[in-house]
């Protein structure tokens, strides 16, 4: 399952180097449509993540350590019907299994951090 | 000769009568005229030492009147008791002071105009003008510490002065073949003195003695009318004119000419043409030896001609057509006595005078003088002589909206002929047009007969296509190259227009064996400036560019180029390895495609920076937030590299053809403070509060670079993608980054025309320094990296291009 990670808050580069270092070798992570250039860019990171849920439990994870790093006040999934849940600030390790169960019910498609 | 020195003589004791009488009521010593003479000598040098801006060479006669006239009008009060009084502390006054003074500081005004960046401040004469007017009318404020002033009359000058030289934007400038009736004040106050003095400065050294006297006779009454101020001017003509006597029969129709441009045309004066005539009855039995150039043989079998096709029109007509051209004449001399080419001068005149004929009707100064060009290059062509009407029918085709500054490029050219060594190494192509419709090449090459088939066969192969007009001139060779642009066109098609016909010119050069020690000046106005000449193909796999050393010029003044050489940079502002994501202060984000515009690290940024700090024994700036940058300049480094990037927003093009930009409706026109194009900077990424266009931070837009006093500045790089780039908002003129810098008043800026890659471009930058360190011009170092980064750095080595002066640094011997 491929699920975009759009960021309004920081840069792509910026957002890839904190999510591998939180999230690890366990979640393939990639950026589509990086130019290198000098100039705006319109690259878009991209997660690989297994439908068992594992993987994208570490993302979720991952996108909540490295939130305040980051700069992002709110993480929110988009399902693929555009039906959009905003992750609580205050979701415990505890909790994340319930979030990933919801992601997979949802379909997500895309995980927007916002300002 | 004894007329001569009679005349000298009275002028000398009138003179000295005035300098006693005006010395027996001294000014205040606080004031910078302790004495009228003193008063008069501090003017005089200040309106000879003025450089006029180079936009407002066609108005030069009409500013000096305005001049002249406030001149006299100061002089004749300082003479006048009538004007003279106590000031509050009981000295001796005169209003004449403040009325030089007031002269004076207008005219000091406009030498600042003319040396401190008014050929970069835009390009059209006419708001040049405008400029002019309002730093005279700043200059006011200056005036009281000046001069007393007490009766208002100082202040009373200066406005009127501004006043008038605004006045001159609201016409049309003035044409060198307006007739002597044209209501120029010039000629009421100076009448035909002046224009002899003009004329005689330009060819006295090779006039016959008689004609010399006259005209220094002419001269003597002026400088009885302006105190002096044309001694210093005649005294070489003076001493000059014992030399004379044995001039050669060729000298004397540089003489005639010299002599109706003096004293403009009147029916008598055509005897003189008569003589001159019998002189040499027809082209065949003139004797070419016994002249001293080409050029005077070409004046003299022109002029031989000129019955002849008079006779081919009516009386009134050509009373009209003598009429231009003698005043034609007069100013060619003029400028050729500014430019000091009396070669320019002798080829010059008759090439006008022919235009004259030619034409009866001239819409600009800029048409006349493409005429004037057209007909020097038919001419030498041999065209003329047996079929003007086919000259006729050449002129008709050219381009009238071909502005003023060809003209510049036609005296520049002819002066560098004198110059072989230098001719030899240069390629010279001038792209000029108005409305961006017209492009123009001007090819200069040393070796006529070297290049004389290659050029008829580029000829032939340009003339092929109707847009295209190609002439080769002597060892000039010249080609004009005409795109015609119609109001509403597409102007994309326009844009591959010019790129395809620039293209096989371009490509026409580049068989030159000259070209690969040669060099490409151009010249682009609107549209044009956005084709990637660099990127022309040249072979399969190369470009023009990487063979060719391209630099684009900002006006004509710098076409002519002066000293090219800089100091050796010992202070810089080397910055890379920006952090986009650092925090910043509170400001606007920009918003790309109704989502933040964020920008990306760049790791080739830091590299490039130190890279390059090193070469200089520097240190590299290693991110920086706007306003860090801000004050780094005030130290006016005279380096400025910027590693990092940058971005150009195209919202008059995307307004124009009713698109949204990346799919937002965010495109407006633009307003003030908005940002058009910036370089990126620490902290751009920090803030999104808003989808507006105003105020970002982290930022540095081109209206904020305008404002920064870059004036010790060699080198401005702008290692970023886009970032020659710009908003065409008025004729002639970008708003762009670039541009802005060159504003500022840093002599060159590298910019890039398109997005360029992160490493690439690090790995280029770092040749392209390489190369100036080696003691490339920068031009020269952006070809030669080019040709080094073929292979590793792919297209975007044709990125670049260096606009304003190809600076070459010194490096120190010691």
């Amino acid at each position: 399952m491929t699920i975009r990670i759009e960021t309004r808050v920081t840069s792509v580069g910026k957002l890839e180097a904190l999510l591998r270092g939180a999230v690890g070798p366990s979640v393939e992570l990639a950026r589509e449509n990086a130019s290198g250039e000098r100039g705006i860019d319109a690259s878009v990171l991209v997660a690989l993540v297994g439908a068992s849920g594992t993987a994208l439990g570490v993302l979720l994870s991952g996108l909540l350590k490295i939130r305040e790093q980051a700069k992002a006040g709110q993480i929110v999934l988009v399902g693929s019907s555009g039906r959009r849940i905003e992750v609580p600030v205050d979701t415990s390790p505890e909790m994340i299994k319930e979030l990933v169960k919801r992601a997979q019910q949802l379909d997500v498609a895309t995980i927007l951090l916002d300002r | 000769m004894g007329l001569t020195v009679w005349l000298l003589i009275v002028g000398a004791v009138l003179f000295v009568k005035v300098i006693v009488e005006r010395s027996r009521r001294r000014a205040p010593a606080s004031t910078l005229h302790e004495t009228p003479a003193k008063a008069a000598r501090w003017i005089e040098e200040r309106f000879h030492a003025v450089p006029l801006p180079a936009q407002l060479w066609s108005f030069q006669d009409r500013i000096a009147a305005i001049l002249v006239t406030e001149l006299v009008d100061g002089m004749t009060k300082i003479s006048n008791s009538y004007w003279s009084s106590t000031d509050d502390h009981g000295r001796p006054y005169n209003v004449g002071q403040d009325v030089l003074t007031a002269t004076g500081l207008a005219i000091v005004e406009i030498g600042r105009v003319g040396v401190a960046g008014g050929a970069r401040l835009c390009d059209d004469p006419h708001d040049t003008l405008i400029l002019l007017a309002e730093a005279i009318r700043r200059s006011g404020n200056d005036l009281k510490t000046l001069t007393p002033d007490p009766d208002g009359f100082g202040i009373a000058t200066i406005r009127p002065i501004a006043d008038k030289i605004e006045a001159l934007a609201g016409g049309r400038a003035p044409s060198p073949l307006d007739g002597p009736s044209a209501s120029v004040s010039v000629a009421e106050i100076l009448d035909r003195q002046e224009r002899a003095l003009y004329a005689a400065r330009a060819v006295l050294p090779g006039l016959h003695v008689e004609f010399a006297q006259d005209v220094v006779g002419n001269a003597i009454d002026i400088t009885l009318r302006t105190v002096g101020m044309l001694r210093r001017l005649l005294a070489p003509e003076i001493a000059g004119v014992a030399t004379l006597a044995s001039a050669p029969p060729g000298e004397r129709l540089a003489m005639a000419a010299c002599r109706i441009a003096g004293g403009g045309m009147v029916e008598g004066e055509r005897a003189l043409f008569d003589t001159l005539f019998a002189l040499f009855p027809s082209p065949d039995t003139f004797d070419a030896d016994a002249i001293h150039s080409e050029s005077l043989y070409n004046t003299s079998l022109l002029i031989a001609r000129l019955p002849q096709d008079l006779g081919a029109v009516d009386r009134k007509t050509m009373d009209g057509l003598w009429a231009s051209c003698l005043d034609a004449l007069g100013n060619s001399l003029y400028r050729a006595f500014r430019a000091g080419e009396q070669l320019a001068a002798k080829v010059l005149c008759p090439l006008e005078i022919f235009v004259a004929l030619a034409s009866d009707q001239y819409d600009d100064d800029g048409e006349m003088l493409l005429r004037a060009y057209a007909c020097l290059l038919a001419l030498r062509d041999g065209l003329v002589f047996d079929a003007p009407e086919a000259v006729t029918r050449h002129i008709a085709k050219l381009d009238r909206e071909t502005s003023y500054l060809e003209y510049f490029l036609v005296l520049d050219q002819i002066a560098r002929l004198r110059d072989e060594d230098q001719v030899a190494n240069y390629y010279r192509v001038a792209f000029t047009g108005g409305d961006g419709a017209s492009l123009s090449i001007i090819k200069c090459l040393s070796d006529k007969n070297e290049n004389d088939r290659e050029i008829a066969d580029f000829r032939g192969h340009l003339t092929g296509m109707n847009e295209v007009e190609a002439r080769s001139v002597g060892i000039m060779p010249v080609i004009k190259l005409t795109i015609f642009n119609e109001p509403g066109g597409d102007i994309d098609f326009e844009r591959l227009k010019a790129h395809r016909v620039a293209g096989s010119l371009l490509l026409g050069l580049g068989r030159s064996p000259l070209t690969a020690r040669g060099r490409i000046v151009l010249r682009t106005i609107g549209d044009i400036g956005r084709v990637p000449f660099e990127a022309l193909p040249y072979g399969d796999h190369e470009a023009l560019g990487d063979h060719v050393a391209i630099h684009y010029s900002i006006a004509p003044v710098i076409l002519g180029e002066g000293d090219r050489s800089s100091a050796w940079p010992r202070s810089a502002l080397i910055l890379g390895g920006c952090d986009f994501d650092a925090d910043a202060p509170e400001g606007t984000a920009m918003v790309f495609a109704d989502r933040p515009a964020l920008f990306e690290p760049l790791p080739g940024t830091k590299a490039e920076a130190i890279a390059i700090a090193q070469r200089f024994s520097l240190a590299a700036t290693l991110g920086a937030t706007a306003a860090e940058v801000e004050r780094a300049v005030v130290d006016r480094p005279q380096l400025l590299h910027f590693a990092t990037h940058s971005f150009f927003i195209d919202r008059q093009r995307h307004l124009a053809e009713g698109l949204h930009m990346l799919g937002t409706s965010t495109v407006s026109p633009r307003r003030t403070g908005e940002i058009d194009g910036a370089i990126v900077l620490d902290g751009v990424n920090g803030h999104i509060d808003s989808v507006a266009w105003l105020n970002v931070s982290g930022v540095i837009g081109a209206d904020q670079i305008r404002g920064w006093d870059l004036g010790n500045t060699a080198l401005v790089t702008l290692s970023a993608c886009e970032s020659g780039l710009s908003v065409i908002e008025i004729e002639g003129g970008g708003q762009g980054l670039r541009e802005a810098f060159l504003h500022a008043g840093a002599r060159c800026v590298v910019s890039s025309l398109w997005s360029v890659g992160d490493s690439g471009v690090a790995l280029f930058m770092d040749r392209f320094y390489a190369g100036l360190c080696e003691g490339l011009s920068v031009s020269a170092a952006l070809q030669a990296a080019r040709l080094q980064s073929i292979e590793d750095v792919g297209r975007d080595r044709l990125a670049f291009i260096v606009l304003g002066d190809d600076i070459l640094w010194e490096r120190e011997t010691s």
